[in-house]
């Protein structure tokens, strides 16, 4: 190939990587313009709405919370504690033990004196073999599955397939859900009939004070690698999930927090079992089913009933986060392929869906190509210094502008760290995360894309530590 | 391709300062408003609480009244009052109700709400319908009924829980029939609006039961069934035989709440409905309703093809005196489904310490607690 070609390559190449990237932060400032107005239109609602009634209110629907647990010891005793005291008029909690190798199904067995008990079960969905059903008459709330593991997918469907309630909600069990986040996510099943999921938003208990499984004192982690992801989860949640809401395109419930109505999940088929991305692949199969068969529906997100989640603290466990979240978008996406630009699927077919596949799921290849490429373009002298900085500039300066806005978001509307100082914490974790570690994560998703294949149905665990040890 | 760049992060810089701009003079501004509030609060509020504390022995004068209207016209100190009447609202009941309405009236709340109601801004309007509802003024409710064809969930959730407050019977009526099913509220939050109308709840049931449209029907045969009247009893009952299998559920959870047992032989027949739904609400109800004739209909239903069926009647059949006895008939008997569904719900909500109390007190041979053993013995063979 002779020179002058391959230097033609290499300079279109790198000003489509600049036309991407400014793309991309386009969309993601639209998303956050969007995210503020539907946030203030949130928060304006909240001035009239009802929920308060409802929470002592015999009309309030009853709930199944499903807690798929897997090798969970540390942390489900306190959980479990934690779900059955909350504040609902009637629910009941489901721990599904997938088949644990460690002592999880006991250390419930004996915390709450349950027995085994022979309920026969509906398999409206088909899940692995439940091996024992456990009960105490005096916590009559709380059922204890124990089942051949199968993955989270089908523990999920095997609560389901156990559950009494007409809205399932599934929480993991190393999340502690605040008093009225239940009556919060149900509202809106309440609110609209046809209401079929609703999310809630998923925030970092690490660095807060949890006594008796209640966050008592909202706080900032010592550990950089959880203070990095306080500040990413702000930005996906209070601008993606909050701007993707506001398109009536949501693609994903967090399968830490989620709500569903029962008969729509069994309809299409409840937790994909084959995925690691079960959350989000049941939300992309409602919007296939209920958009191919003109049935009306609605998927929200609700920004105020909190679930409490620990993060990783070391990059190992980051590593494994990151890889799995990319394999089950990346597993999503592939099954749907067909909704790609596809009018049939509307404003989920023409915008969520491509958005996903160009952005999120090839997004991290052309941005590590990017810090490549360009850098040596620069030393071989096919660029110039100023397109080199400017690159540099333009990449780092968006990412910190975006982390910014969501924080803002974050003290205009729900403002858990209402100090000064967690402000200035949080704003210079906005920026340092674009030196490094935000490049860190790109590089395990891209693990995720090469290791796609080989690891889409494994369940992907990492360390948890008990909530009653962390400040 | 540079001046694109450089530009879209000046705006985009600019957006976020203005962001933080905004933000801090918002926090400002609201500080500013809180510090004046502070300054006056106690004035205002103290002026109110002393008027209101009295209404019960004295008439507002002319002089307070002038002085309330005064504090109306100003935006803090009319913040306040409306908090004030809130909380009013929200703890008192009784002729002090009325009056605190009647107040509220005079001094222009409620026309000042009732302006609110013609904004744009439909979180405003939605604010002000349920400030109205709150404050149970009867003068509001022309502009409600003519925001009920609004087609936002939540102006037409407040509007009607707002008449329902308001508690007149008409206009209340009026409302509900000019609903159609396709309203998006969901069911339950329609019977608890129902269920909060402060009028003649009778007339409105007697009003609202029978409409053609069984999605509203059914809410109010089912609010009907909370309000737990028997003098509606025997109307809820005919809806037993309504072709409509909405109805007939909606009452027979009606009867069923209001533990109402006259209507047992109809609720029996209803456990061969040719709907599952139907005959495992009919279990559920007989529960319910703790009457013995439904025992044998009870085991029969054990065998039904649904499970639900099933489990309610199982649960249904132990819950009534006499039934556990019965328990002995089913484990003996051939149908697996119907033994496997009894021997679960006496180990889930029965409990199986009352099953070994039961076999203290009981002289029949084998226990039931054996026989419940050697039952699951040869099941797990």
């Amino acid at each position: 190939m002779n020179t002058p070609l391959l230097k033609s390559i290499v300079i279109n190449f790198n000003y489509f990587i600049i036309y991407y990237v400014l793309v991309i932060n386009f969309i993601y400032f639209i998303q956050l313009i969007l995210a503020a107005f539907n946030l203030s239109d949130y928060i304006r609602k909240i001035r009239y709405s009802d929920y308060k009634k409802y929470m002592i209110s015999d009309n309030m629907i009853p709930i199944s919370i499903l807690v798929p647990a897997y090798n969970e010891e540390e942390t489900i005793v306190e959980n479990i504690k934690s779900l059955i005291s909350l504040n609902y008029p009637k629910f009941e909690v489901i721990v599904i033990n997938d088949g644990s190798k460690d002592n999880t199904l006991n250390k419930v067995i004996q915390e709450f004196d349950l027995k085994e008990v022979n309920q026969p079960v509906r398999y409206r969905l088909k899940t692995n073999k439940i091996k024992g059903i456990y009960k105490n008459i005096d916590i009559p709330n709380l059922i204890l599955v124990d089942k051949e593991n199968g993955g989270k997918a089908d523990a999920l469907n095997a609560g389901i397939n156990v559950s009494n309630y007409p809205i399932i909600t599934s929480i993991d069990a190393d999340s502690i859900l605040e008093s009225d986040s239940l009556v919060r996510v149900v509202m809106p099943f309440i609110e609209n009939k046809k209401t079929v999921a609703v999310g809630g938003i998923v925030r970092i208990a690490n660095g807060s004070i949890i006594t008796r499984g209640r966050v008592v004192d909202i706080g900032l982690p010592k550990s950089s690698v959880a203070m990095f992801q306080i500040v990413e989860y702000l930005r996906a949640f209070l601008t993606g999930r909050v701007g993707w809401d506001a398109l009536n395109s949501l693609l994903i419930v967090s399968g830490a927090f989620g709500a569903f109505k029962k008969e729509a999940a069994i309809e299409v088929g409840g937790y994909a079992k084959n995925t690691i991305g079960e959350d989000m692949e049941l939300i992309v199969k409602m919007h296939e089913y209920f958009l191919r068969n003109k049935i009306p529906y609605r998927i929200k997100f609700v920004p105020d009933p909190v679930c409490w989640t620990q993060a990783p603290e070391t990059l190992k466990d980051l590593r494994s986060q990151r890889r799995r979240w990319q394999i089950g978008l990346m597993d999503s996406l592939f099954k749907h392929k067909k909704m790609f630009l596809n009018p049939r699927y509307k404003q989920i077919g023409l915008i969520a869906v491509p958005y996903f596949w160009l952005f999120e799921m090839i997004g991290p290849i052309i941005e590590i190509v990017g810090y490549v490429m360009i850098p040596l373009a620069y030393i071989f002298g096919l660029l110039n210094l100023k397109y080199f900085l400017l690159f540099f500039a333009a990449s780092i300066l968006y990412g910190i502008l975006l982390s910014l806005g969501a924080i803002l978001l974050e003290e205009y509307t729900f403002n858990k760290y209402p100090t000064l100082k967690q402000l200035i914490k949080l704003s210079l974790y906005g920026i340092l995360e674009n030196f490094g570690y935000r490049q860190l994560t790109t590089l395990y998703r891209i693990e995720g894309i090469i290791k796609f294949r080989k690891m889409k149905h494994s369940w992907g665990k990492i360390k948890r530590t008990s909530f009653q040890n962390q400040r | 391709m540079e001046l694109i760049v450089l530009y879209s992060i000046l705006i985009f810089s600019v957006i976020i300062i203005l962001l933080y701009a905004y933000l801090i003079t918002e926090k400002l501004y609201e500080d500013y408003i809180n510090r004046k509030k502070r300054r006056v609060y106690k004035d205002v509020s103290g002026y109110l609480d002393d008027i209101a504390s009295r209404l019960d022995e004295y008439e507002v004068t002319n002089v307070q009244l002038k002085v309330l209207k005064g504090f109306i016209k100003d935006r803090i100190k009319r913040e306040i009052i409306e908090e004030r009447f809130l909380l009013y609202f929200e703890n008192l009941r009784g002729s002090i109700s009325n009056k605190l309405t009647k107040l509220a009236e005079d001094i222009g709340l409620v026309d000042y709400e009732l302006e609110k109601l013609k904004s744009k801004d439909m979180h405003k309007v939605a604010l002000a319908c349920k400030n109205l509802g709150e404050i149970r003024s009867k003068k509001a409710l022309g502009s409600l009924l003519d925001l009920i064809d609004i087609e936002v969930v939540e102006v037409k959730y407040n509007v009607l829980m707002a008449l329902a407050k308001i508690g007149d019977e008409e206009a209340f009526i009026e409302a509900f029939k000019r609903l159609s099913k396709t309203i998006p509220l969901s069911e339950r939050s329609l019977v608890e609006i129902a269920d909060s109308f402060e009028g003649d709840k009778i007339y409105v049931y007697r009003n609202l039961m029978y409409l053609e449209d069984e999605f509203i029907s059914s809410i109010f045969i089912k609010s009907a069934g909370n309000y737990k009247n028997t003098l509606l009893a025997d109307e809820i009952a005919i809806f037993l035989a309504d072709e409509n299998k909405e109805k007939k559920i909606a009452a027979l959870k009606a009867l069923g709440n209001m533990g109402d047992n006259r209507y047992v032989i109809q609720i029996i027949e209803l456990l061969n409905d040719k709907s599952w739904e139907v005959r495992a609400i009919a279990a559920k109800v007989l529960g319910q309703l703790q009457d013995n004739r439904a025992l044998i209909p009870l085991v029969k239903a054990l065998s039904d093809k649904e499970w639900y069926v099933r489990y309610n009647a199982a649960n249904s059949l132990i819950s009534i005196e006499g039934g556990i006895e019965l328990v002995y008939d089913v484990l003996e008997g051939e149908d697996r489904f119907a033994k496997d569904i009894v021997v679960s719900v006496l180990e889930t909500s029965y409990g199986w310490d009352k099953v070994l109390e039961y076999d203290m007190y009981s002289s029949r041979t084998p226990k039931l607690s054996e026989a419940i053993k050697k039952y699951i013995e040869e099941k797990d063979r």
